[in-house]
């Protein structure tokens, strides 16, 4: 009892329980024998419990490895078995082109007149078994078997009977998977042959059925077999033919057609099921090969097949006829879809016309988005603008007043929540809260004496100040339709001429299609010129449905009223297009509902077809003819059809089976249709048009695959092979991992490899990372130098710099590397100079044993610095090697020639910073600083940031920089392994490694992955965080 | 204020002096070495040249070795215009090689990325991200590795099929994996408005005809670029050229050419007999490319610049 309390007081938790535990101690305190019995107790409880579980556990355990092995074994015989069946039946019993082998498949084009078709297939397959046959087996066998290398490979060494054996391997690879593939449609088009078959099956049974007469042997076999095997002998039936004859009733059948009626009805039935079925597994199929990329060719494949057997068979299935009609249905325009984008038209042309006002201002005006493509453009009045500030309370004073008035806000918070709430264009945007921001701050502060807001045309920001906030927008208001009367004065003779140039503003003003714009202009050009003429006295104004205009309705009428007339014609073309594809939509559902009700419409059809007419008339107002004569024949026919016969149709029946076709029809009226398999030229000319992709993508798919990606898979095969610079003269190659093994320190190998391998990756990160920021800092600090106010001949100062990028990098760099090198002018000029004899040289250790000095070791350890070496005890030397020097070259010179491409993408940037957010911010007393921390730097960063990714990506396998400098080092650097040196990058080792004649190549591929992987990962990093990417849609 | 503003202005300008002098000393100093008159390496000590005269050059054109001690009795390894046998035949250096290669990549690579770039850009279809990144991905992987394979490739091709190596191996390498660098060019197609494909594509047009009639014209501009890329490729370009050159003089490119005779061929001395000839050589090679370049100095910025400012 007791414990049950303390549990159910745990079980509240809260702040009280520590209190009411105390509570309960208090009251019943025990005596400790019991408290010790009873929780011993307990414990033995637990005990048995867990014992008893954990005995019924390892029970249940035991009987699951039993039960799960007996049916795993049961599953497995049986899925062997069925595996085997279906194999069996695909390859044995379909004749023609049911093997899964191109042979087939090409000759089964061949049959169908497919002839190219049918040559690819065929030259695939015969290209591959000949390759297989006469090069892949044996370099394969070569390179497993690896003793007896052919004569003609002994110049090259070993390496094509490697390149061939792993081709060969990725080859098979290949195939299988087309293969597999291959197997899945071979499967279909096996389904759909029995399918023929059995038609073909149930014919000859009912022929039989019908002719039983002269199947008299037949009837005299007593077993279904020997029935069989005299169908085939004397009857020549197909071997399913006959096993399908063979089950039928022989012994009940008598010539009176009743029976037969029924057995034919059986039969068809059984017919039906199995059509159903196969129709049901063949569209599963298709939809699983469609998904697969390469299934595609062949779902076309089998589509064919299906047409080609309707038009030859003649019996079509339920949803290809329900694809025909469709067709007839909704299909008022040749192409899929087009009825859609026509209403698109025409809503768009509604959207512009309604505005009459704002053409006109695009006629008189000319707006800078449309001419130059920017609010920033100089000189053009913005006449979106305009727009909004002539009715501010539409744009934002109505979304959220209080926050804007009186209320100091940033700008950018402005901006932000004008995004946020009108979704209207950024640039606008951008503008509008500029100009919000100013009339805040300037109702804000004192009024400045003496100062008028507009002034020569311009506005003069200070004399805002103390103006109220309506004030302050009618001031920006004035300005821009000042600006916008300018430039019209200015261009009227041209804008009233040419539709083009309005069209272009009226593009930009409204977003809308280009050719809807240019009709605009043209209706509004129009509208025009037919105001000018009197109206014609017997001519009145009238609309059609197309949306044209009688041109002489516009006559004498003014440009705005004209164009209230296009407006309308266009609203009237917009609802009678509606309600004609309402129309269309409505005719398939009211079928569909007729025929469903066949015993409403029994009486009137028996009183001929005149009632009939007339009944269905009065209840679906909305039908065709068209539509009414089909469904009146229907009925009619059903009529004749429902004689009294015991076993014939009913009406009701055919009528519910016409029924369910209609709606069958008017479903998939909803979806899509995706077209009928064409002849080669016409699909062809699809090549052109919907799969443009492919033809434009095939050659670089194709190339990129040649040279990078089978490429890359052969490098990673080559990894886990034994090609090093052992088995190199050897000219004896097996499958190794022994590179990897001897990286990891796992036996095997030299050991220095590790640990080379670990002193260059460090190397190569922090040289990517130096060389990348180091390039990045100073290339802006050289390019905001360049782009500061005062300074003069800018142009000058970039081509100054970029000369140096500008000439092939391996020029400069093996002019740095002669400039630096011991006889180079820059150690003979330290030598003349007295640095060495100084006393500076021998100090620092750069002395040859005589006490001469030598040269400085800006390239590290070159050769032709002397046999003698440094002096190893200066202090001097032993901290700064030779290795450091030449690392601090590099990385000096690296700067020496990444700045200018730094300094060259972030001046363009530079310039491209509108002023606006310079002036702006220094009227609210911004110091240059500040500016440029909180303008400048993100601006920079917010551009260059993802290219500084994919430059560290790049620098970690700059080749150039370390290669022509220094060469990467000495070959045989002590303490480093084989051709390793102090300077080198992973990637300059990996290319050491794999040249020359000693070339250990599966390590250079073991870290060739290895800087794969790094670089991926950064890589994947970039990809992720880059804007474009994400927000690639958006900007199209 | 003005005065802290004209101060910093002269500390700008002294700045900006110094280090314009250091970005051009090297250049002038090899333009200085290309008219040394010294002949051999001597004159690599020196920042101006005993004397000066024209004999580097006139030994790069008539393939004749200018020594230290005058006119040498040998010919110059290095053929980089082009020689005429004793036989008569004409030998292409590789000047011409590179022009060649330079002119066929800059067709095939210029077509490949435009393709790429244009499918990426403007057409909608299965697997077009998977592309993308495949592209991303590939780009990681130490292009030589590649390289040596498709190196035995070619020797495969040689010793089987018995078509030889040869220039056609340069430019295939240079522009069949092109289209993975689409970057650029895709984003100048980004920036082509879609409704004009849309409008067309209401009026009937097929996606060819779209590619053809519209966005060709319309792209101009990046056409020039991409070409102007590909073409100025081949000249700076060292890692691939060396690798499947190797010795054969017959595919030659400046590239290696030049390195061979500013290092030497067993790629240790700092500076051999051919060092005035290698800066003559440069000098000449340097002028037509920078040329290019700085025409193209906006595009470049562009490029760099373009993909992000969308974002």
């Amino acid at each position: 009892m007791n414990d049950n309390n303390n549990e159910s007081y745990e079980d509240e938790g809260g702040l009280a329980l520590d209190s009411v535990k105390g509570l309960e101690k208090e009251a019943k305190r025990e005596p400790w024998y019991v408290s010790t019995g009873r929780s011993f107790g307990r414990f033995l409880a637990k005990l048995a419990v867990g014992i008893l579980g954990f005995l019924f556990d390892a029970i249940k355990g035991v009987f699951t490895i039993v039960f799960g092995l007996f049916f795993g074994i049961y599953k497995a015989i049986v899925g062997v078995g069925k595996a085997f069946r279906t194999a069996h039946r695909n390859f044995y019993e379909i004749d023609g082109y049911g093997k899964a082998s191109y042979f087939a498949m090409g000759l089964s084009h061949f049959k169908r007149k497919l002839y190219i078709d049918g040559i690819i297939y065929l030259a695939i397959e015969i290209i591959f078994i000949l390759w297989f046959a006469l090069v892949g087996w044996t370099s394969i066998a070569n390179l497993s078997l690896s003793e007896q290398v052919s004569e003609e490979f002994t110049n090259q060494g070993n390496q094509v009977p490697l390149i061939q054996g792993i081709l060969s391997v990725i080859v098979i690879i290949a195939f299988v998977i087309v293969y597999s593939i291959y197997l899945k449609s071979v499967h279909d088009i096996y389904v759909i042959h029995n399918e023929i078959a059995f038609k073909d099956a149930n014919a000859r049974a009912l022929y039989a059925i019908e002719n039983n007469a002269s199947f008299q042997d037949v009837r005299e076999c007593k077993t279904a077999r020997g029935r069989r095997e005299v169908l085939m002998r004397n009857h020549g039936f197909s071997r399913l033919a006959a096993r399908y004859a063979s089950y039928l009733p022989w012994n009940r059948l008598d010539p009176k057609p009743h029976g037969i009626e029924a057995l034919f009805d059986e039969a068809v039935r059984y017919y039906d099921k199995a059509r159903a079925k196969v129709y049901s597994f063949y569209d599963d199929l298709r939809k699983k090969i469609r998904l697969k990329g390469l299934g595609d060719l062949f779902a076309h494949f089998l589509e064919w097949d299906l047409i080609e057997r309707k038009s030859t068979r003649g019996y079509s299935s339920v949803r290809d006829l329900a694809n025909r009609r469709y067709l007839s249905f909704i299909h008022t325009y040749d192409k899929y879809n087009d009825f859609h984008s026509r209403e698109r038209t025409l809503k768009s042309y509604i959207s512009v016309l309604e505005q009459p006002k704002a053409i006109e201002d695009c006629v008189y005006s000319r707006d800078p988005i449309s001419q130059k493509g920017g609010l920033d453009a100089k000189g053009g009045p913005d006449m979106p603008l305009v727009y909004a500030l002539r009715d501010p309370s539409k744009y934002i004073r109505a979304a959220f007043p209080e926050e804007l008035i009186g209320v100091s806000r940033k700008k950018k918070d402005i901006q932000a929540t004008m995004n946020e709430r009108l979704a209207m264009d950024g640039k606008l945007c951008a503008a509008l809260s500029e100009i919000f921001y100013v009339a805040n701050e300037a109702s804000k502060k004192a009024k400045v004496p003496g100062h008028e807001p507009l002034k020569d045309g311009k506005i003069d920001k200070a004399g805002l100040y103390g103006m109220d906030f309506d004030a302050v927008l009618k001031v920006y208001l004035e300005y821009y339709e000042g600006r916008a009367r300018e430039y019209a004065k200015k261009h009227a003779s041209e804008n009233e001429t040419s539709p083009k140039l309005i069209a272009s503003r009226i593009v930009g003003l409204f977003g809308c299609d280009y050719k809807i714009a240019v009709n605009v202009a043209r209706m509004y050009l129009l509208a025009k010129k037919m105001g000018s003429k009197p109206a014609p006295a017997n001519k009145l104004p009238s609309f059609t449905k197309s949306g044209k205009v009688n041109k002489f309705a516009l006559a004498g009428k003014s440009t705005l009223d004209g164009l209230a007339l296009f407006l309308e014609s266009y609203r009237n073309a917009l609802s009678a297009f509606e309600k004609e594809n309402a129309d269309r939509k409505a005719s398939a559902l009211a079928k569909a509902e007729i025929y469903s009700r066949p015993s409403e419409y029994l009486a009137a059809a028996k009183a001929g077809r005149n009632a009939l007419l007339s009944a269905i008339e009065k209840d679906y107002p909305n039908l065709t003819d068209f539509d009414l004569d089909e469904v009146v024949r229907d009925y009619l026919w059903a009529l004749k059809e429902d004689r009294k016969g015991k076993d014939a149709p009913s009406f009701e029946r055919i009528m519910a089976m016409k029924g369910k076709e209609a709606e069958t029809y008017a479903t998939l009226a909803q979806e899509d249709f995706h077209g009928q398999l064409m002849r080669f030229s016409k699909k062809m000319k699809t090549y052109l048009d919907e799969r443009f992709a492919v033809t434009v993508l095939a050659l670089p798919v194709l190339g990129s695959l040649v040279v990078s990606i089978v490429p890359l898979i052969f490098s990673m095969l080559i990894a886990f092979t034994n090609w090093d610079r052992y088995t190199y003269a050897n000219r004896h190659f097996v499958w190794n991992p022994s590179a990897w093994a001897s990286l990891f320190g796992l036996g095997g190998g030299d050991p220095l490899f590790l640990p080379t391998f670990l002193e260059l990756l460090v190397w190569t990160l922090v040289w990517a990372v130096l060389a990348t920021f180091l390039n990045y800092i100073f290339g802006i600090i050289v390019a905001l130098m360049i782009n500061r106010k005062g300074i003069k001949l800018k142009k000058m100062w970039r081509t100054l710099f970029v000369v140096t990028i500008a000439i092939p990098q391996f020029i400069t760099l093996l002019c740095m590397r002669n400039i630096l090198g011991s006889s180079g002018p820059v150690n003979t000029w330290l030598l003349t100079q007295g640095w060495y004899t100084d006393g500076v040289a021998p100090a620092l250790g750069f002395t040859y044993a005589n006490g001469d000095p030598k040269p400085f070791p800006f390239l590290g350890d070159l050769a032709n610095q002397g046999s003698l070496p440094y002096d190893g005890t200066n202090p001097f030397v032993l901290a700064f090697t030779r290795a450091f020097w030449a690392k601090v070259t590099i990385v000096l010179v690296n700067i020496w020639v990444g700045i200018p491409y730094t300094m060259l993408s972030t001046s363009g940037i530079l310039m491209n910073i509108p002023d606006d957010l310079y002036e702006s911010s220094q009227i609210d007393g911004a110091s240059k600083w500040r500016q440029f921390w909180s303008i400048t730097m993100p601006y920079i960063l917010f551009v260059t940031g993802p290219s500084l990714l994919t430059s560290f990506i790049g620098n970690i396998n700059n080749f150039n920089v370390i290669y022509f400098l220094t060469g990467g080092g000495a070959e045989t650097t002590p303490g480093l392994y084989y051709k390793a040196g102090n300077t080198s990058l992973l990637i300059t080792w990996i290319y050491k490694l794999s040249t020359g004649n000693q070339a250990s190549y599966n390590e250079a591929s073991v870290m060739g992955c290895i800087i794969f992987a790094i670089c991926g990962f950064f890589s994947i990093i970039a990809y992720k965080r880059m804007g474009s990417v994400k927000n690639e849609e958006e900007f199209q | 204020m003005k005065a802290r503003r004209i101060t910093g202005d002269v500390v700008i300008y002294v700045i900006l002096t110094v280090m314009a002098v250091i970005w051009l000393l090297p250049i002038l100093w090899l333009v200085l070495q290309s008219f040394s008159n010294e002949g051999g390496s001597l004159s690599q000590s020196r920042f101006i040249p005993k004397s000066l005269g024209f004999e580097n050059y006139i030994a790069i054109f008539t393939n004749q070795r200018w020594s230290t001690g005058g006119w040498a009795s040998n010919y110059m390894n290095h053929v980089i215009f082009f020689d005429v046998e004793r036989d008569g035949t004409i030998v292409i250096g590789s000047f011409f090689n590179t022009l060649i290669v330079a002119f066929g990549t800059m067709i095939f690579a210029t077509l490949l990325t435009l393709m790429t770039s244009y499918a990426l850009s403007r057409l909608r279809f299965r697997g077009r991200t998977i592309i993308m990144k495949i592209c991303l991905v590939m780009g990681m992987f130490p292009g030589f590795l590649s390289l040596i394979i498709m190196y035995w490739l070619f020797r495969l091709i040689e010793t089987d099929l018995g078509i030889p190596m040869g220039l056609w191996t340069l430019i295939f390498l240079y522009s069949a994996g092109a289209g993975a660098g689409y970057y650029i060019s895709k984003g100048f197609f980004d920036t082509i408005s879609k409704q004009i494909d849309e409008a067309a594509m209401i009026d009937g047009a097929s996606r060819f005809q779209i590619f053809y009639k519209i966005t060709l014209p319309l792209s101009k501009p990046i056409i020039v670029y991409t070409a102007l890329t590909a073409f100025m490729g081949p000249w700076g370009e060292y890692i691939t050229s060396s690798f499947i050159i190797r010795n054969d003089s017959s595919m030659m490119t400046v590239a290696v050419e030049l390195y061979k005779m500013a290092i030497g061929t067993d790629g240790t001395s700092e500076a051999t007999d051919y060092w005035g000839s290698f800066c003559a050589a440069a000098v000449f090679i340097a002028i037509p490319v920078s040329i290019l370049f700085v025409f193209m100095q906006k595009y470049y910025v562009s490029g760099v610049t373009g993909g992000a400012v969308k974002g």
